[in-house]
């Protein structure tokens, strides 16, 4: 009788994750024990428990809440560790850049995470080469209140003031001309309790080859802004220099510049700086920015 | 500020401009600059901190920052003058034995300059009192001009500097002032331009030359190439279109390999994790998040001490084990696991797998490719598919036959793996006779 032929067995493979990583150099048939031909985002000590036992890779955490200023690839980051200064930052309490963004050409709406202190006032200005913001929003609390009123010439920025502030975000939505950055800045105002919605701009064209002026005043601090376009950011100001309803006040104020690289046009190259003060002089109170 | 009194800061370029941040600041603080100039608005700059001071080569400018006043500022030597001329200026800069090192002028591309010792604003190659501390440069020492176009400068120890070139390597060992002399290390590779390299805590020098080899290295031995399992994947890299940057990670003891192009684009990235030896591909689903630059933050809080990359779209970001992808972009991971093939070149029925997953684990896809050859088989469509969730899976039957297997696991969360059981059975001799 012819024997019956004997049924292959079930074997049982344990197939580990490939610890030793990507091996390309071996036949196909001769991947190496351990390695695999394909690994992507992945790691040998896994994510949850860092033990040798295969998972996916870590991911990436924003490490600065805010975004650089400027366009493109960040180009460089170092660090520099020293005992013989203090970080560079904005003068204690006074004015506290929270973020700011760009878009171009479509409708955007940005948020702008703040983490200005309950009880300050935040002033949000914005700014695009032709169109207003439609809308700017907040969950601060408060009352949101636009300050400004009609075209500022060459230049349309709007500005919102809002106290009783905690943490929170700023929201805007507008749709800049074709080829036009948004540009946003929010300044925390520190001691500005009240909110005059009445106000009206003050200022207008300070000197026709530099750019624009416009400043807002509230009572009772007194605060005013400056907010200014110039086509040469060596210029600087001093005392009195197209700011005569400026330096007649006391009281705290922030001052910030926006660079173009042509007059009343949004170049390629946007970035909000902060310039010396040379005009705060003989205010009382004033408040300088930098040395 | 901590208890030592140290001050952290960091210090970022964008678009020519300088910005600074601390710990715990949640945005960027612009540096002053009324220099009238800017740094280079596009392409990497690099820097070398020095004597609480940071300056910056990118082949154009002249500037340094200082952060007691929080000032960018014109670069002038108070003695001597810096190499090169207007537009050619040097894009090459590390601190090596208390002198600024610089190099990769355009216009004078095998020369190598150092300040004076402990003075960056000394550049008098013929002080009048002549000292082994003075600013010494290739065209005016006895060590000469570097054979070869230099590419990279890598401060070693204080005793070494490496000096990666065209198609070379060399050595400065000791003080050029002080009897130190230059010595070629290697005449049939180079390093690829720029900061193509990292150390570990351990002394081990890493860098990606010139070929497209990565190499470790130590002083006294010659290079070693650890890229061997990935060779494939290196060769396609355009040094001179991709900015080539490495960083070690503490957190994870591993290196991390950038290939950003400077054009744009998605980048070619790697892991090489030290403990196995293992290499593996990294990608990010959002082309902003490709790095031109890196630098490893040593803050004081646990969270200030992991390596940090500046990405196209001007956010800072860390790589954490808390984040669970790459800032609000999903983590598309796979791996191949196998192969599943006989000895004997027999068919085999892959009968059902069962998967472990770690707890806590996000939902992994997994997928059964099979064909003729292993070969043919790691490119397959998938046969059958489906979805292990944290911990153990359901027994899932297969029941294909082919030569070779695969089973490819994918997911876009977080995963960890514990064991892929897979039971299989040969088909004996009578198919193992079909071609």
């Amino acid at each position: 009788m012819p024997s019956r032929p004997i049924p292959p067995r079930d074997t049982s493979a344990d197939l580990r994750f490939p610890v030793r990583g990507i091996d390309l150099s071996q036949g196909f048939a001769s991947q190496p024990p351990g390695t695999t031909a394909h690994g992507v985002n992945v790691r040998a000590f896994d994510p949850l428990q860092a033990r040798q036992r295969g998972g996916s890779r870590p991911g990436l955490a924003r490490y600065v809440d805010a975004a650089m200023p400027g366009t493109g690839v960040i180009q460089e980051l170092n660090s520099i560790v020293g005992t013989d200064f203090t970080a560079p930052g904005p003068p204690a309490g006074v004015i506290q850049v929270s973020s700011w963004s760009q878009g171009n050409g479509a409708a955007v709406t940005t948020q702008l995470q703040t983490a200005a202190t309950a009880g300050n006032a935040l002033l949000v200005l914005v700014g695009t080469g032709g169109n207003y913001p439609g809308t700017v929003a907040t969950n601060l609390g408060g009352n949101l209140t636009r300050i400004n009123n009609g075209a500022i010439s060459g230049f349309s920025c709007s500005a919102w003031l809002t106290t009783g502030l905690a943490a929170g975000v700023v929201s805007v939505t507008t749709t800049p001309g074709s080829g036009e950055n948004l540009d946003i800045l929010v300044l925390e105002l520190t001691g500005v309790t009240g909110n005059d919605s009445g106000v009206s701009p003050n200022g207008g064209v300070v000197s026709s080859d530099v750019g624009v002026g416009w400043a807002v005043s509230h009572a009772p601090e007194f605060v005013y802004v400056c907010v200014r376009v110039d086509v040469d950011n060596t210029v600087t100001r001093t005392a009195g220099s197209g700011y005569t309803d400026l330096i007649n006040a006391q009281g705290r104020f922030a001052v910030c510049y926006k660079r173009q690289t042509t007059n009343a046009t949004i170049g390629a190259d946007l970035a909000w700086s902060f310039q010396i003060a040379t005009y705060w002089q003989g205010l009382q109170g004033g408040i300088r920015l930098s040395a | 500020m901590a208890l030592s009194g140290r001050v952290v800061l960091l210090v970022g370029v964008r678009t020519g401009k300088v910005y600074t941040v601390t710990s715990s600041s949640s945005s960027w603080w612009p540096a002053l600059n009324s220099t009238g100039s800017n740094l280079a608005t596009t392409g990497p700059v690099r820097s070398a901190a020095a004597y609480g001071k940071l300056f910056f080569a990118d082949g154009t400018s002249t500037l340094y920052y200082q952060p007691s006043t929080n000032e960018v500022k014109t670069w002038t030597p108070t003695a001597g003058s810096l190499p090169g001329s207007t537009g050619h200026r040097s894009r090459l800069i590390c601190l090596w034995r208390g002198r600024i090192v610089l190099s990769g002028v355009d216009t004078d591309g095998h020369n190598w300059f150092m300040t004076k010792v402990g003075d960056p604003f000394n550049l008098d190659y013929f002080p009048t009192e002549p000292s082994s501390v003075q600013a010494v440069c290739g065209n005016n020492s006895v060590l000469g001009l570097i054979g070869d176009v230099v590419t990279a400068l890598v401060p070693y120890s204080d005793d070494v500097l490496y000096v990666g070139c065209d198609h070379t390597l060399w050595r400065f060992q000791g003080d050029p002032m002080a009897g130190g002399q230059i010595d070629r290390i290697s005449d049939e590779m180079g390093m690829a331009f720029g900061s193509p390299w990292a150390k570990d805590p351990y002394g081990n020098l890493y860098f990606f030359s010139n070929k497209t080899g990565i190499y470790v290295m130590q002083p006294g031995q010659p290079p070693i190439r650890i890229s061997q399992q990935i060779e494939q994947l290196l060769y396609a890299i355009d040094t001179g279109s991709n900015v080539i940057r490495m960083l070690w990670n503490d957190r994870w003891q591993g290196l991390h390999l950038f290939c950003t192009p400077t054009a744009g684009g998605t980048g070619t990235h790697f892991f090489w994790e030290q403990r196995v030896g293992a290499w593996w591909v990294d990608t990010f689903g959002n082309d902003d998040h490709d790095p031109i630059c890196c630098t490893t933050w040593d803050g004081d809080a646990p969270e200030d001490r992991y390596p940090l990359i500046g990405s196209s779209d001007g956010y800072v970001r860390s790589s954490t084990p808390a984040a669970t992808d790459d800032d609000g972009t999903a983590i598309a991971s796979s791996v191949l696991l196998g192969p599943l093939a006989a000895p004997s070149l027999d068919d085999l029925l892959l009968k059902d797998l069962q998967g472990v997953l770690g707890d806590g684990s996000d939902s992994v896809g997994w997928s059964v490719q099979s064909a003729k050859t292993v070969e043919l088989a790691s490119a397959a469509d998938p046969y059958l598919s489906g979805v292990w969730q944290e911990g153990v899976s359901y027994n899932t039957p297969v029941r294909f036959t082919s030569r070779a297997h695969w089973v490819k696991l994918e997911s876009n969360g977080v995963w960890a793996m514990e064991l892929v059981k897979a039971r299989l059975q040969t088909q004996g001799k009578v198919l193992g006779r079909d071609g």
